[in-house]
């Protein structure tokens, strides 16, 4: 995945075939989570929040569908990656960077907590974790280069 | 002021009228609340974890508050070093906001009573 065009908003990458089939391996698996990454308060007072608990909760359910819907559309546009000679183009808004990041945020981080939080992804590899694990990478890889697109064209 | 006044025989002269407006007392509170009656609001605070990358903490730093890169990364090199960092000091109400956009970016952020 490379940058090959940035202006007005509008980014241009250009993937090889297995780069495009990685990207659409990690947004299938979203979402990979299925609640708050942590709770609202560690020292508040628990029945004060609770409700407030359960808002944060239906937040992130409401923004995961939203997420399903535009990745759903995503991967089911016809002509979304125009190929060419080297690989496929792909041309994405600020907007839809913005979310592809928050999504790819999710895979990783979701696969993170199924795991049971590990403080190193490296040994779990060697325990039968492999496929979260490059998953995770895989998320990170593409992360990585948005925000370099990102950065770059600020 | 100057005003027009009809008399009885409908002639009209200038008649200088004065005007007196009494202005209310105003009494001025010397104190309404002492600091430690005041709300102390609420602290929202991004902890440390070993799966966001940096660089997508300071975007979502930039993003949820509308900072300027340099003051994001400074906050994100805060949570990476010293274990987390305090982001703002708010109502309860604009705490929670925080907090919910933030783990909408999947940080490990909380609210928690500013004392």
């Amino acid at each position: 995945m490379r940058l090959v065009g940035a202006s007005d908003g509008q980014f241009v990458f250009r993937f090889s075939k297995r780069e495009r089939a990685l990207l659409t391996h990690a947004l299938q698996m979203f979402p990979a989570g299925n609640g708050p990454v942590a709770p609202l308060s560690k020292g508040g007072d628990e029945q004060k929040l609770a409700e407030h608990e359960l808002l944060l909760a239906e937040a992130l359910a409401e923004q995961r569908k939203e997420h399903r819907r535009l990745v759903d559309a995503f991967l089911g546009e016809q002509g979304r990656f125009t190929e060419d000679k080297s690989g496929f183009r792909l041309r994405l808004t600020t907007a839809q960077m913005h979310w592809l990041l928050q999504v790819l945020n999710e895979v990783r981080v979701g696969l993170w907590v199924k795991l049971g939080r590990p403080a190193e992804l490296a040994p779990l590899a060697l325990t039968g974790q492999i496929e979260s694990v490059v998953t995770m990478e895989i998320c990170a890889l593409f992360q990585t280069r948005l925000l370099a697109a990102l950065s770059s064209s600020s | 002021m100057v005003g027009v006044i009809e008399n009885s025989a409908g002639c009209s002269y200038l008649h200088r009228v004065a005007t007196i407006i009494e202005l209310p007392d105003v009494v001025r509170e010397e104190e309404t609340k002492s600091k430690e009656n005041l709300d102390p609001g609420y602290l929202v605070i991004c902890w440390d974890d070993p799966v966001n990358l940096m660089d997508y903490v300071t975007h979502a730093f930039q993003i949820v508050f509308g900072w300027k890169k340099e003051k994001a990364e400074f906050h994100m090199l805060e949570v990476h070093e010293k274990g987390s960092s305090v982001l703002a000091r708010e109502s309860m109400e604009r705490a929670e906001f925080y907090v919910h956009e933030l783990q909408k970016h999947q940080l490990h952020a909380t609210m928690e009573p500013a004392r």
